[in-house]
């Protein structure tokens, strides 16, 4: 299998509201490859769950991608028939959210649930249908997995919990799962666990990755590229530790600055001044030029996405690169 | 309207949704209309002594003795009964507001005191008020009201019983959960007097759902008074109200006079369809999770 | 569950004799039967025995504890009115009311639950629209209009179906039911027709509301992130998480039809016992009057216990919390 598992090119998803049309997501691209883990990295507000949702096409009204293209495998996900994408949700490309209380049905049982995701599919018998749901739990290392099937999503822990959302976003082996802060509402300890878990199976399946947060620490630890996000668009990607030791775009370096482990003890914690601006009501050219301190002249118009090698900056006056021309 | 401030939002939005536009301003034609009927309507259907007997059950159109047409008809008593429905309507809309308020006031107070008061007093309150809420709204009425005799007050507080319990029972709800929530501890530790918490915070947030409640209940206290007097009881017959209006016209539509009975009732229905119809777009509007 | 049956069992009871209390001081404070129960031109000697016979002379709190008493031994008086042993007479009603009510609220939810799902999938569809106006319709207009209109319309002007009245019956079990025959049915057609508007709308409004509410959830976001179809949404997952408020207005809803059968059985003049009721407050017939009253507390209490149990049975939270 060659070539990337999926490629986005120039993604555009636009809100029609009464108050004036969001443009959520503005021109975004990037690649991902078998067995990759891409951390999205934003505020909230950058857009970054919407380009998770728009991956799968369950953007609703009011909103509606109007531009770019999704390749998963080849084929086009933005513009395809709703039968055809909903076959390859949940079979080649699935998604786990943030909060698994909120996304299991407290009133079915797990097998019932997991079951229905593989019924969504193919036709499996009730038998078949434990087996795969039990193999699905052991392998996220739940214990004892053929007993709990029957359990309801509140007789297990918050971390179990987003296990079994994460086991049947695996039951179709898919090729891609987009993980939208999946441990946000986590203890840090089985944050911890989770992202252990995901590294091993990532290693064991070949399933790509795309995890969503806004927590750098996180996404530090687990992923193999990073893409940081900015009201709207890709500001800087590249691989992980290569952004993160020697960032360029001055928002990365910002982000980086302002994590409480940067401080030294009673220092005040470094800020980035200002907030990010209302998707709707975006300043021309450079969306973090206000807030930037490296800002010039030609920070006024919209800047492109340079790329050198593996990595990617959007930025006029990339840090770390002066005398080089823009 | 500016959309600066929540009222102006509300009103705003409330512009959108035609049909409740429509129904408002039916409503308010028909409140119109109904509170000043004194003013032009053919007859005092109350003054016994500008009955004609002999106008007894005539068709819509007839021209009766007092040299006007009847344009609806009249009824077994000889009563117009366009008037007879103009003054039936007032009578609808006062009972079902006066209910209402009251009921609104009571219940509201009562709730709101048992989810401050704490302790036994709340247990107490609400055990009554969880009580009375299983019980139907139309026996309640029905035996109050019969127990009580005929007459405006006595239906009032009929009404009024059959209905605090949804008043308290969402007035407890709301300020209890405000109670509990993080901003009345702030404003409590600085040194505001509980009064000034009550009024300035915890009433306005708890105002919503009670609004949603008020407009279910209003149109319910008209329904239920009608259906009071459908079966007799509620108002004296001397002042019928709508309800009665039908009940006396019952026996007639079997011999085809279907007036006296089916024109009340259309009245009746357009004033509670419209209430219905302006409640749901304001219960849209207030419901937190209907919101993007 | 053991302690929590208990529980709702002796509230019930404390309840009841409550309601049994505020019942028979409410309903013996209003006029005086003896007006009802002979001529206002009858003999000394008469008004003397009636009292006597009655009881009606003794001091009412001891009134109320041989009424207390009697009840206990199954024994509710014997109607003013009719003269025969109110608990006999009530029961020999019940049937009626209930086959009518139960047809009405089934028939309500069988109908109401599919449509109000349909209008919250889909609401700004035109026939969610044309269903929230019908049940705008059923839900503010007064039974007893639509009852009258239904009169006018099918019995009057078509002449297809009966004014009123209850069919022909057939025994089941001890009991004159007439669901059973095709005479039966006809005559029960409209009143539970007119009884079933009110909850039908009800029910319409409750579904599509829950179900606008659900489609908006994350367990929605998920289930379609994991390719279920929509049909597969609505059916498994809405369907089921809606169930719950339903079955708890259903049986709320029960004990109100009950009472609003009320309504319906004057009409039509079906013999439940409803129909009942009210002859009995019209003619001060007081035993009748009290028994009913306590009875339906009793009812109620009942059904309110169902719909607790049929709650715990629906959302397995509650049951690990009761079980605790």
């Amino acid at each position: 299998m060659s070539g990337p598992v999926l490629a986005v090119s120039d993604l555009t998803t636009e809100f029609f509201t009464k108050a004036g049309t969001v443009r959520a997501v503005n021109g975004v691209s990037f690649v991902l490859n078998r067995g990759e883990i891409l951390g999205l990295v934003g505020e909230s507000g950058s857009g970054k769950s919407v380009t998770g949702f728009s991956l799968l096409g369950l953007i609703e009204a009011p909103g509606r991608i109007t531009g770019g293209k999704v390749l998963l495998g080849g084929e086009d996900l933005v513009g395809m028939k709703p039968a055809a994408i909903r076959s390859l949700r949940g079979r080649r490309i699935a998604m786990v959210f943030q909060d698994p209380m909120m996304t299991l049905n407290p009133v079915l049982s797990i097998v019932t649930q997991m079951g229905l995701a593989i019924t969504a599919h193919e036709k499996a018998s009730k038998e078949e249908i434990r087996r795969r749901a039990a193999a699905a739990l052991t392998k996220v290392g739940i214990p004892d997995a053929a007993r709990r099937l029957d359990d309801f999503p509140h007789q297990f822990s918050g971390g179990m919990r987003q296990r079994v959302a994460i086991a049947t976003a695996l039951l179709h082996q898919p090729e891609v799962i987009i993980a939208d802060e999946p441990t946000t509402a986590l203890d840090v300890s089985i944050q911890a666990q989770i992202l252990a878990e995901v590294r091993k199976l990532v290693a064991e399946t070949g399933t790509a990755f795309i995890w969503i947060s806004h927590d750098l620490a996180t996404i530090a630890a687990l992923s193999d590229r990073i893409a940081v996000m900015y009201a709207g668009r890709i500001v800087e990607e590249g691989p992980t530790e290569a952004v993160l030791t020697a960032p360029r775009h001055p928002y990365t370096a910002g982000l980086l600055a302002s994590l409480p482990a940067q401080g030294a003890p009673g220092e005040a914690l470094k800020q980035i001044p200002g907030g990010m601006p209302a998707l709707g009501n975006l300043p021309p050219g450079c969306a973090f030029a206000p807030r930037c301190e490296r800002a010039a002249e030609i920070c006024k118009t919209p800047p492109e996405m340079t790329r050198a090698g593996t990595r990617g900056h959007r930025c006029w006056r990339p840090i770390g690169l002066e005398g080089v021309a823009a | 309207m500016s959309r600066d401030t929540p009222f102006g939002r509300f009103v705003d939005d409330f512009a959108e949704s035609k049909v409740a536009v429509a129904a408002f301003v039916l409503l308010a034609l028909i409140l119109i209309l109904a509170v000043a009927a004194p003013l032009y309507a053919p007859q005092n259907p109350y003054d016994i002594s500008s009955l004609v007997l002999s106008d007894a059950r005539r068709p819509p159109g007839y021209v009766g003795r007092g040299g006007y047409t009847h344009f609806l008809g009249t009824d077994a008593q000889g009563r117009d009964m366009l008037s007879a429905i103009l003054y039936g309507l007032r009578i609808s809309i006062q009972m079902g507001l006066m209910a209402g308020a009251l009921a609104f006031v009571i219940g509201a107070s009562l709730g709101a005191t048992a989810a401050f008061a704490g302790g036994r007093t709340e247990a107490v309150i609400m055990r009554i008020v969880d009580l009375q809420l299983s019980f139907p709204a139309i026996l309640l009425a029905l035996v109050l009201s019969a127990m009580l005799g005929q007459g405006k007050t006595q239906l009032i507080v009929a009404l009024v019983a059959a209905q605090y319990a949804y008043f308290a029972r969402t007035a407890h709800g709301a300020a209890s959960a405000e109670r509990s929530k993080d901003y009345v501890e702030a404003a409590t530790s600085a040194p505001l007097s509980g009064t000034r918490v009550i009024f300035r915070h915890i009433l306005p947030n708890s105002l919503p759902p009670l609004i949603v409640v008020a407009t279910v209940q209003v149109a319910n206290s008209i329904a239920l008074e009608a259906t009071l007097s459908f079966l007799g009881l509620g108002l004296p017959p001397t002042e019928p109200s709508l309800g009665a209006l039908i009940s006396n016209g019952f026996q007639y539509m079997m011999s085809g006079r279907y007036w006296i009975s089916i024109y009340p009732g259309i009245a009746l229905i357009v004033l509670i369809m419209a209430i219905n119809l302006v409640g749901d777009q304001i219960r849209d509007q207030l419901n937190p999770r209907l919101k993007r | 569950m053991l302690a929590f049956l208990i529980q709702r069992v002796s509230q019930a009871v404390i309840v009841a004799l409550a309601m049994s209390l505020l019942v028979f001081l409410g309903v013996y404070a209003i006029g005086n039967p003896i007006d009802a129960l002979i001529s206002p031109d009858a003999t000394q000697q008469i008004r003397a025995e009636t009292i006597a016979r009655y009881g009606l002379d003794q001091p009412l709190w001891r009134q109320y504890l041989n009424f207390l008493g009697n009840i206990l031994h199954g024994d509710f008086g014997k109607s003013f009115v009719f003269n025969i042993p109110v608990l006999e007479l009530i029961l020999s009603r019940l049937p009626a009311t209930l086959e009518l009510t139960l047809m009405a609220v089934i028939g309500a939810t069988l109908i109401g639950v599919p449509l109000g799902m349909y209008a919250g999938y889909r609401p700004n569809s035109p026939i969610a629209k044309l269903i929230m106006a019908l049940s705008i319709f059923g839900f503010s207009v007064p039974t007893f209009w639509i009852g009258l209109v239904l009169i006018l319309v099918f019995a009057v002007h078509f002449g297809v179906l009966p004014a009123g009245g209850r069919g022909d019956t057939v025994r089941v079990l001890g009991v004159e039911w007439s669901f059973l025959t095709l005479d039966g049915l006809k005559h029960l057609f409209l009143p539970a027709l007119n009884l079933s508007l009110f909850k039908m709308s009800l029910m319409i409004r409750l579904a599509r509301a829950g179900t606008r509410e659900i489609m908006l959830t994350d367990t929605v976001k998920f289930a379609r992130a994991a390719g279920l179809s929509d049909r597969t949404i609505l059916i498994r997952h809405v369907l089921r998480l809606i169930s719950i408020p339903i079955v708890t207005v259903f049986g709320l809803e029960f004990a109100s039809t009950l009472a609003f059968a009320v309504v319906t059985e004057t009409i039509f003049s079906w013999p439940g016992v409803g129909k009942l009721i009210i002859d009995s407050i019209t003619a001060l017939d007081r035993p009748v009057m009290v028994a009913y009253l306590v009875l339906v507390a009793i009812l109620f209490m009942l059904i309110n216990l169902l719909v607790d149990l049929a709650y715990a049975l629906l959302d397995p939270r509650l049951r690990a919390r009761g079980a605790a």
